[in-house]
């Protein structure tokens, strides 16, 4: 019934420069077996949205994101929803907010 | 167990997972990793809404009991200083980070409060431009304003080029391209991305206070963050500005003279973590620009800063006290009130007059030795000075512009002298500084000249 997950990414204070200076991203996240998870997304997002894929590790690092950069579900923190194992939901708001210094 | 705080002493084992901590009575325990315990999912001060935040992986808020909680800490921060005064004018600095952003929208909310909690201060806002370093969205800068309008307080909104080097700096449009280019040319001829930072740092320092003084301010604001202040604390001793650390990362910062005039940069916001900030910024739905630097997207492999943040940041992940501990030390290490010379260049203290034992002197000797070789031990220190003296009196006009340069040098401390040594040429620096060289030079002449006179 339902295809594939409807969801907005927000990249702020400097990391919008990854992703083409746009900072709020509308995605739908095709159907899979398995559910999405944050940290599915990650890679995800590396692979159909980040614009320079040689500055990946500006954004990840290992399979989750680089320290200093912060995480909020629907302004939740992620640390409150199992990290990376948090299941998405439609219609989910998911922010990654860069707390290094220049972005 | 109680641990204080000021005994913590922080051994950077880059590679161990444990952190050694002295606790009060001496004795070194190990904080191990701890196994991730569940959280706690209401928040910890009214235990009815559900958390939205974590704080040091154990404080959850929720999104109504944390935004006033972060408010407290800034107005707490700012009341302690007793610095600001009624009416008084002060300059926010605001560079279209997140942080200063949320510094602005803390200043406006204050002023919007009822009349006993009212921030009583006159605002100006100013946003230094410094698109022509870097790349910005065009619309950037009427973002920018329009933003400023929207809070309806005071700015200005001034290129960086014209608030370095012109005098009429507010609305400088005829000389601009020429101050626009005199800047891209200190920056192309530094090749460093360490000390291209650094000059950055300074010559905003440098702008900062200038438009203060022009805009009649006597207090300034700005927005680092205790992050952004610790890991500018362990770069400044990895470029040897040690001496200069409480200048840097201090609550409030005096510039000399010490009445009522006096200039005072005053940092509201540094007991606020960048996850704090972030948050602030996100409940209010207030939107950050641009603001790159030298480093932006960088190797963090290039320069010492974008090193000391990854050490930083990696260390936070798994101690998430890292950064405060860190802070905390620094804030202990206080100026030396005896301070005689300050460089030209950054305004900081100068290690003058010291001990054959310090490291300032070690590292002049080191440089000596490499660059004599054996005669090195014949020599002493000062016969070599002497020498160089004597073979730079050569006639020639080459040798004049050395010489500036490193009369020049003699005013600045050892951190500065680096960048200098980078410059090709000094025209390009503002001129407040070479006349003030000019100025030390003359006085130094004159105290030559009648030294046989005195007492």
């Amino acid at each position: 019934m339902e295809k594939g997950l409807s969801i907005t990414t927000e990249f702020t204070s400097g990391l919008q420069i990854l992703f083409n200076n746009i900072k709020k991203h509308k995605v739908l996240l095709p159907e899979t077996e398995e559910p999405w998870t944050l940290g599915l997304l990650l890679f995800w997002i590396k692979d159909n949205l980040l614009v320079d894929k040689d500055k990946c590790d500006l954004f990840m690092k290992g399979n989750t994101v680089r320290p200093g950069i912060i995480v909020a579900i629907n302004d939740q923190d992620w640390e409150l929803l199992g990290d990376l194992k948090y299941k998405i939901k439609n219609n989910d708001n998911i922010t990654f907010i860069s707390t290094l210094h220049g972005g | 167990m109680q641990f204080v705080d000021v005994n913590i002493v922080l051994i950077f084992y880059k590679s161990s997972v444990t952190m050694c901590s002295v606790i009060e009575e001496g004795a070194v325990v190990f904080e191990t990793l701890n196994q991730v315990e569940p959280l706690e999912l209401k928040c910890r001060k009214c235990l009815i809404e559900d958390g939205n935040v974590v704080l040091q992986k154990k404080y959850v808020y929720c999104k109504t009991c944390f935004v006033p909680m972060v408010t407290h800490k800034f107005r707490a921060t700012l009341g302690k200083s007793k610095l600001v005064n009624r009416g008084e004018r002060v300059l926010v600095c605001v560079s279209g980070s997140l942080s200063s952003v949320s510094l602005l929208h803390m200043i406006w909310t204050g002023l919007q409060q009822s009349t006993y909690k009212r921030l009583t201060f006159d605002p100006v806002v100013l946003y230094i431009d410094e698109s022509v370093l870097h790349n910005y969205p065009h619309d950037q800068e009427d973002k920018i304003k329009e933003l400023f309008e929207k809070y309806g307080l005071t700015y200005h909104v001034v290129k960086f080029a014209a608030a370095v080097y012109s005098d009429n700096c507010l609305n400088e449009e005829r000389y601009i391209d020429q101050y626009n280019d005199k800047l891209k040319n200190i920056f192309n001829s530094l090749s460093d991305l360490t000390l291209k930072e650094d000059m950055l740092m300074k010559l905003r320092k440098y702008a900062i206070t200038k438009l203060a003084e022009l805009l009649k301010c006597t207090r300034i604001m700005t927005a680092e963050n205790e992050h952004k202040l610790s890991i500018r604390l362990l770069s400044n001793v990895a470029l040897g500005r040690g001496s200069q650390t409480s200048l840097d990362i201090g609550l409030a910062v005096n510039n000399k003279n010490n009445d009522k005039t006096s200039l005072v940069t005053i940092r509201p916001m540094r007991n606020l973590s960048a996850k704090e900030i972030s948050y602030y910024a996100l409940f209010n739905n207030l939107d950050d620009f641009m603001h790159s630097n030298f480093l932006t997207a960088t190797s963090e492999d290039e320069s010492i800063q974008k090193t000391t943040e990854r050490f930083v940041n990696d260390l936070q992940v798994d101690f998430p006290s890292t950064v405060s501990t860190i802070f905390r030390t620094g804030e202990k290490i206080s100026e030396k009130t005896s301070a005689i010379s300050y460089c030209l260049l950054c305004q900081g203290i100068m290690d003058v007059n010291m001990s054959p034992s310090s490291a300032m002197e070690a590292t002049k000797y080191s440089k000596y030795v490499s660059l004599m070789g054996v005669k090195a031990l014949e020599l002493s220190l000062k016969d070599v000075k002497n020498e160089e003296a004597n073979q730079k009196n050569c006639t020639g006009c080459k040798c004049k512009k050395q010489d500036l340069k490193e009369e020049i040098i003699e005013g600045l401390c050892y951190a500065c002298t680096h960048i200098i040594q980078n410059l090709e040429s000094l025209d390009d620096l503002p001129k407040d500084i070479l006349s003030k060289e000019k100025e030390r030079l003359q006085f130094k002449m004159m105290e030559e000249q009648i030294k046989d006179f005195l007492l």
